[in-house]
C-alpha cells in the first residue's frame, strides 16, 4: 500500500514561524491545480501499481481551495489512481470551516480533518499571524462532529516565549477537553526564512531557552497520558486505533507519492523533490515536464533514516528487520553507544526492537545520530 | 463455478445484460466517492456507457480523460461491455 500526497500551495497570509511553501498570491490557484492534475497523469506510474490507499492534502492552505479544485483534483486521483481509500485527510484552518465546506468535502470522499489551530488564546493566535480567533478554534471542532467528521486532529504549537507556561497549560487543557480523537503538538522552531526568523536576527525578538520548551513537552506527555492517549510518535498522540495512517506510513517508510510544489517522493529506493516555486512548477507542468530532482539514497543511507524515524515512534527500530535486508547487526556494531545510552536512561532495548525512553525522546535526534552507521559499517 | 456460471448467462445469450447491470451497480466503486457523490443516473444504450454528472468540473475533467474511463471498465469489470462513454 502506498500515500498520495497533494501540497496546496497557497495561504491567505503568511504565519510568523511557518518556513513551508507557500505563496499568498491566490490568483494562481487555478493554474497550479492545473498543473497538479498534469503531474498527477505524469507520474502515475511511480508508485509501480502499488495501490494509493491514503491521500493527504497538506499545505499551505487546502481547505482555502475552491470546491472545483479540489473536485479536479480528487476526479484525476480517481482516474490515475483507483481503489478503495483507507484515509483522505485535508489540513484544515478554523476560519475556512462552515457547514457548507464541511459537507462538501465530506461529499468528495475526505473523511479526515487536520485543523490548524495551534493555540486558543487569542495573544498567542495574533503573535503567529494566524488568520483565525480562539472563538473560531473552539467553534472548527464543533462544527467538524456536526458535519458528521468522527476523525479529526488538532495541531498546536508550544514554546513560545512567555514568562511563565500559563498559556501552554491553558491551551493542553483546552485542546484535551474538545477530546479529539488526534493531537499533534509541535515545538515552536525559528526558521531563517520567516518573520520570527528575521526578528531574531535583528534582536527584536527571543526565542524560549531550552529548558522552559522541554518543560512543556514534558507537561505535554504527562496530560496526554493522563487523558489517555497513546504517544506513537514523538509530536503525535492518539485516541487507540486513531492513529494518523498517512503520516505513519511514511515513519514505516511505505512508498509515496507527492505532487505540487515542493512536494516529496520515496519510492523506497530514492527520493524526488518538486522545486519550491510556484512558477518554477508551472514553467516546467505546463510544457509536460515533472522538475523533479531524484536524491538516490545509499544503503547507509536508507538505514539512518530508519533508525531516524523509526526512534522517533512507538514502533521502534526493529534491528532484526535491518539484519535480514542489509546483513548488519547494529546492536552488536553500535554496542558501545547503545550500552551508554541505556545506562543514561535513553534508549531501552525489547527483544530486538530498539526505543526512546521518555526522557530520550527529548533528544530523538542527537541519539539517533550516535547510533548511526558509516557506509563501511556494510559488509 | 464461475466458470459454469459464465457457461449460462453465454449460452442463454445474457453475458452482455449482466456485465452491463455489473457495470451500472459497481459504477460508485469503480470511480469512487468524489464522481460516485456527483452521478445522477447510468445507463447503457447501444454499448455506449451515458453518465450524467452533476458538477462541470468533474465532467470537464471525466470528458478529457475519457479513454481512461474505458480502460478502467475494461481492467475492472471486463472487455468490449462499452465501446464509448458520453458524460451528460
Amino acid at each position: 500500500m502506498a500515500g498520495l500526497y497533494i501540497h496546496i500551495p497557497f495561504c491567505k497570509q503568511a504565519c510568523h514561524y511557518c518556513d513551508f511553501h507557500f505563496s499568498t498570491n491566490l490568483k494562481s490557484i487555478a493554474s497550479v491545480v492545473d498543473c497538479i492534475c498534469i503531474e498527477l497523469e505524469l507520474r502515475k506510474d511511480y508508485l509501480k501499481g502499488e495501490l494509493v490507499d491514503t491521500i493527504y492534502f497538506g499545505g499551505g492552505t487546502p481547505s482555502l481551495l475552491p470546491t472545483e479544485s479540489l473536485e479536479k483534483i480528487l476526479t484525476q486521483i480517481a482516474l490515475f489512481f483507483p481503489g478503495k481509500r483507507q484515509e483522505v485527510t485535508l489540513e484544515a484552518n478554523p476560519d475556512d470551516l462552515n457547514p457548507q465546506a464541511l459537507a462538501t468535502w465530506k461529499s468528495l470522499g475526505i473523511d479526515r480533518l487536520s485543523l490548524g489551530i495551534q493555540s486558543f488564546q487569542d495573544p498567542i493566535l495574533k503573535a503567529y499571524n494566524r488568520a483565525h480567533t480562539s472563538k473560531e478554534a473552539k467553534q472548527a471542532i464543533q462544527l467538524a462532529r456536526a458535519a458528521g467528521f468522527e476523525k479529526f486532529s488538532i495541531d498546536l504549537i508550544y514554546g513560545y516565549p512567555h514568562s511563565d507556561h500559563s498559556l501552554w497549560h491553558l491551551d493542553l487543557e483546552e485542546a484535551l477537553r474538545l477530546d479529539p480523537g488526534h493531537l499533534s503538538a509541535y515545538s515552536l522552531t525559528i526558521e531563517p526564512k520567516t518573520t520570527f526568523g528575521n526578528w531574531t536576527q535583528k534582536g527584536k525578538f527571543s526565542p524560549a531557552e531550552d529548558e522552559f520548551v522541554a518543560q512543556q513537552y514534558e507537561w505535554l506527555q504527562e496530560q496526554c497520558d493522563k487523558a489517555g492517549y497513546v504517544q506513537y510518535e514523538i509530536s503525535n498522540f492518539s485516541r487507540p486505533n486513531q492513529a494518523a495512517v498517512h503520516n505513519s506510513n511514511y515513519w514505516k517508510r511505505s512508498p509515496y507519492l507527492g505532487i505540487g510544489p515542493s512536494a516529496h517522493s520515496f519510492d523506497g529506493e530514492s527520493r524526488g523533490f518538486n522545486p519550491s516555486s510556484n512558477p518554477s512548477y508551472a514553467k516546467a507542468l505546463a510544457k509536460g515536464i515533472v522538475p523533479l530532482v531524484i536524491e538516490n539514497l545509499s544503503s547507509s543511507e536508507r538505514i539512518n533514516e530508519e533508525i531516524l524515524t523509526g526512534l522517533r515512534t512507538h514502533w521502534g527500530v526493529d534491528t532484526e528487520s535491518l539484519a535480514e535486508r542489509y546483513r548488519l547487526d547494529i546492536l552488536e556494531i553500535k554496542k558501545g553507544p547503545i550500552t551508554k545510552l541505556t545506562a543514561l536512561g535513553m534508549i531501552h532495548t525489547l527483544g530486538k526492537t530498539l526505543t526512546l525512553t521518555r526522557k530520550g525522546q527529548l533528544l530523538a535526534d542527537s541519539i539517533a545520530s550516535e547510533i548511526f552507521i558509516d557506509s563501511h559499517d556494510l559488509s | 463455478m464461475a466458470d459454469a456460471f459464465q457457461d449460462l448467462l453465454k449460452a442463454y445469450r445474457l453475458e452482455d445484460t449482466y456485465q452491463e447491470k455489473l457495470l451500472i451497480s459497481s459504477w460508485p466503486e469503480l470511480v469512487g466517492k468524489t464522481i460516485a457523490d456527483r452521478t445522477s443516473n447510468v445507463y447503457i444504450k447501444d454499448k455506449k456507457l451515458f453518465v450524467k454528472i452533476t458538477s462541470g468540473p468533474v465532467k470537464k475533467e471525466l470528458q478529457l480523460n475519457k479513454s481512461k474511463v474505458i480502460a478502467l471498465i475494461e481492467s475492472q469489470i471486463g472487455k468490449g461491455i462499452v465501446e464509448d462513454v458520453v458524460f451528460l
